[in-house]
């Protein structure tokens, strides 16, 4: 009960720190926390995927290039509302998440990684094929665009719904059933866990969730959707943020967010290696020494600190 | 160069995950046949990553072994 209680405060706090912030940060801060919020969600998606069911994804781009080119055709197209754009980002993506899910069945550890990387270097060559529909390389560019601190909003509005959702789901019957088949596989299905559907089930949430990351990564980048931008270094960002935020637990999502929205922006003033490139490499160095000093993210810690100070 | 990759995994679970003549093969029929789809068909030349996706996902659907892979047993 008191853990609840402290847990149910923190949140509180961060809620309330990011409801402030919009009102004191400048324009490009704001942008940037826009971005985490963005990485926010799909981070939380991953880790549903990956922490708790054990499936490894090095593909949720794809999921994001789907959910950003749904907001911006539709935006294009039909000059639909951005925020049932989302909806409707989350709905589309869920679907192609579960038939995604089928084929992953089959697979597991390195084969299930590759199989996914291989689906998100393969997504955003459709764009190029159907040049007239999906706006080629040059991108698609939705009708509205929206501010910064509209952004901000519908980002972390999305982060905090999505986060109780996630929570909601994973703390009973369906989070317990996917922990299992995460831990034993013979296990959870000899004590009577339908192995394919929860698993086909987490792909289908953790894609939705990363639809909806894309759909507002979209807006967060003047409503343009570009084949470039969901190439295989935002797949391998989320899933780098679900490992530096701690695989199979919510409470560390906001710093592995924060690394790789932040990290590569804010690297780039570092003096002397700072530059285009010095960026990668210190983006590079800063995730072995997180994962050096952190193995299991910063939930992990939190979990440590936590021990402390009940000792 | 990571379409390259995708090719290279497609080729390597054609042939079968642990066997290295299954490679040579793998690598080969994957090689032939993409080369042959964008010769036949130029008018889908951007589709050349996600045909090596559809055959990679085929084969792991169909035949999880490849080619010349050995089924894996395992014990609990």
């Amino acid at each position: 009960m008191r853990r609840r209680l402290s847990a149910l405060a923190s949140l509180g706090v961060v809620a309330a720190v990011l409801a402030i912030l919009p009102f004191t940060l400048s324009s490009y801060n704001v942008s940037l926390a826009a971005q985490v919020g963005v990485f926010f969600v799909g981070v939380l998606g991953l880790n549903i995927l990956t922490g708790y069911s054990g499936q490894i994804s090095a593909g949720h781009g794809a999921f994001m290039a789907i959910g950003g080119y749904t907001t911006a055709v539709m935006s294009r197209d039909h000059h639909t509302n951005l925020v049932v754009t989302i909806l409707l980002a989350f709905a589309i993506c869920f679907v192609i998440g579960l038939v995604v899910g089928l084929p992953a069945l089959r697979l597991s550890g390195a084969y299930l990684a590759l199989a996914t990387f291989a689906l998100a270097v393969s997504v955003p060559q459709l764009p190029l094929q159907w040049s007239t529909f999906l706006g080629g390389t040059g991108g698609v560019q939705s009708s509205t665009t929206v501010s910064d601190r509209w952004i901000y909003g519908a980002a972390w509005t999305c982060s905090a719904i999505l986060f109780v959702v996630a929570w909601l789901i994973l703390r009973g019957r369906v989070g317990r059933a996917l922990r299992a088949v995460r831990d034993s596989e013979i296990a959870a299905v000899s004590s009577g866990i339908e192995l394919p559907i929860y698993k086909t089930l987490a792909f289908g949430i953790s894609a939705a969730y990363a639809g909806v990351a894309g759909a507002l990564f979209v807006m967060a980048t003047n409503g343009f959707a570009q084949p470039a931008e969901f190439g295989i270094v935002l797949s391998l960002q989320l899933l780098i943020g679900a490992a530096v935020a701690g695989l199979g637990s919510l409470w560390g999502i906001l710093a592995g967010a924060a690394f790789v929205g932040l990290l590569p922006q804010v690297s780039t003033s570092v003096p002397v290696i700072g530059s285009e490139h010095g960026r990668d490499v210190v983006f590079g160095l800063m995730v072995v020494l997180v994962m050096l000093v952190l193995p299991d993210g910063f939930a992990g810690l939190l979990g440590r600190l936590r021990a402390l100070v009940r000792a | 160069m990571q379409q390259a990759l995708v090719y290279a995994f497609a080729a390597a679970v054609l042939g079968g995950l642990e066997s290295p003549g299954g490679a040579l093969v793998g690598g080969i029929a994957i090689g032939v046949f993409l080369e042959l789809l964008a010769g036949y068909l130029p008018q889908i030349v951007s589709l050349e990553v996600p045909f090596a996706f559809a055959v990679l996902l085929a084969i792991l659907l169909v035949k999880p072994t490849g080619l010349f892979g050995r089924r894996e047993v395992g014990r609990v």
